[in-house]
């Protein structure tokens, strides 16, 4: 009797409870009814203990999340300063170097990377290599172009099993007057090499060979023009300047394309050429090497 | 419960009230345990903390109303306690099987010891049916819901339930307390 009282409770309960559930789990089954009724009974303490230490997770957790997103803000702003900022940096930089290129106030090297850099752009070259010479003359008073070391490399490329490029050997042959002068060329040039130890003694004089070169029917084309534009600029050996122009004039249209790197690369090879002109076939590698770089 | 006032409980918990999360989580937390009670066995409490663990942590991403947010929890709660069961198989082999905890009828007194018989004996019904009878007919989820967090069509779901409350009327222990 006290089971059929409990059943009837329990089936009450449940229907309010569950409306449509309860007819499946009902089933005029007491037993079941029972059972379903323990499986929804009220939370026991034991199940609700936990209540703080979860509350405390959501709590950190919130926290945690307010300061990443606070964190994400102040980064977010940091970069929405920094992105124009270095744009604009960057661009300022880049107009800087483009005005810096076309009034030709950059060093020799950085200004010839501008030159090909811009031009693309429509930003003329500077007219003459004028930029060129002052940097180079106060910095090294000493050696003074000509064209005997990198005519010597030539002559070594010649006659020796290191083959001479198309140009070079133009450039050779228009120096020695044909090809046919090419020997006798080189003969003198190697006299006239090893004759200048004792005439060179610092790298200053070290050109002294030069006017054995210079006198030859068609000039030295290694050195063009630019070449002449920097005489004015040496005061030191005024008495070189007339010798020097006529010979090189006539070769100065061939080098138009780049007027300002050949005369420079040559004349750094120079201090060591002074020096070690007795053996030019040491000076020949680094000076060769100078000399075909501009054209590539 | 009215479900407004645990809606209410809802948006607060989600704007970052813990007074809020803390009504959902005592209205919510026993029905979860006792859910993956049948699904993980003894590892239910691990697998309730997990839960409730992703649902502070995904809670400002949900959106709905209370009766959506039961589906939500409890389709955590289920792969929660479906991942926990996996991992503690794989790590111990011999996973004592959730029969074990079933006591006496006789033995059962207290309210709590009722409870934890009962659901034990809904454990030893085939998982699909277990689920279903607890989902629909303890915690009282409607039939869309429950398939939905099965990941079943609703008539699954129904026969599921069907066959779970046939088999609970003819269990043994049903029986003797029947006769009780």
């Amino acid at each position: 009797m006290r089971s059929l009282n409990a059943l009837l409770r329990a089936l009450r309960t449940r229907r309010n409870k569950h409306g449509g559930n309860g007819t499946i789990a009902d089933n005029g089954h007491p037993g079941l009814a029972d059972l379903l009724e323990a499986a929804r009974a009220p939370a026991t303490p034991e199940e609700l203990a936990g209540e703080k230490e979860v509350v405390a997770a959501f709590v950190a957790h919130r926290r945690r999340a307010a300061r990443s997103s606070r964190r994400h803000r102040t980064k977010a702003k940091i970069r929405a300063v920094l992105v124009p900022v270095t744009a604009g940096l960057a661009l300022l930089v880049f107009a800087a170097t483009g005005v810096a290129a076309r009034t030709g106030n950059l060093p020799q090297e950085a200004q010839q990377h501008a030159h090909r850099l811009f031009s693309a752009l429509g930003v003329p070259a500077p007219r003459t290599g004028n930029p060129v010479t002052p940097s180079p003359s106060p910095t090294r008073p000493g050696p003074r172009p000509s064209l005997d070391v990198t005519a010597l490399t030539w002559c070594q490329a010649w006659s020796g099993p290191p083959t001479l490029s198309r140009e070079d050997r133009r450039k050779l042959s228009a120096a020695a007057g044909g090809e046919d002068g090419i020997e006798k060329y080189c003969r003198d040039l190697h006299r006239s090499a090893s004759a200048q130890p004792p005439d060179a003694p610092s790298p200053g004089p070290s050109s002294a060979p030069a006017p054995s070169v210079e006198p030859q029917p068609s000039g030295p084309p290694a050195t063009p023009g630019p070449a002449a534009t920097r005489e004015p600029g040496r005061p030191t050996q005024p008495g070189r300047a007339p010798t020097a122009p006529p010979s090189r004039k006539p070769s100065k249209p061939t080098h138009t394309g780049k007027p300002t790197g050949t005369p420079d690369e040559g004349r750094g090879a120079r201090p060591h050429a002074g020096k070690q002109a007795a053996s030019p076939s040491v000076a020949a590698t680094p000076a060769a090497e100078a000399q075909r770089d501009p054209h590539e | 419960m009215p479900d407004d006032e645990l809606t209410d409980a809802l948006r607060a918990a989600q704007h970052g009230d813990d007074a809020g999360f803390a009504l959902l989580w005592r209205t919510h937390h026993p029905s979860v345990l006792r859910y993956l009670r049948v699904v993980a066995g003894d590892h239910a409490e691990d697998a309730a903390s997990e839960t409730w663990l992703h649902v502070i942590r995904d809670l400002h991403r949900f959106h709905g109303d209370h009766d959506n947010f039961r589906g939500w929890l409890f389709r955590i709660a289920r792969h929660r306690g479906i991942d926990e069961q996996r991992r503690r198989s794989r790590t111990r082999e011999t996973a004592t099987p959730p029969t074990r905890t079933a006591p006496d009828a006789a033995a059962e007194a207290a309210e709590g010891a009722a409870t934890s018989w009962a659901l034990a004996v809904i454990a030893d019904l085939p998982a699909d049916q277990a689920e279903a009878v607890m989902l629909r007919v303890v915690i009282g989820l409607d039939v869309a819901t429950t398939a939905g967090i099965l990941g079943k069509k609703p008539g699954a779901v129904r026969i599921a339930t069907m066959r779970g409350l046939r088999r609970l009327a003819t269990h043994p222990q049903i029986r003797t307390r029947e006769g009780v």
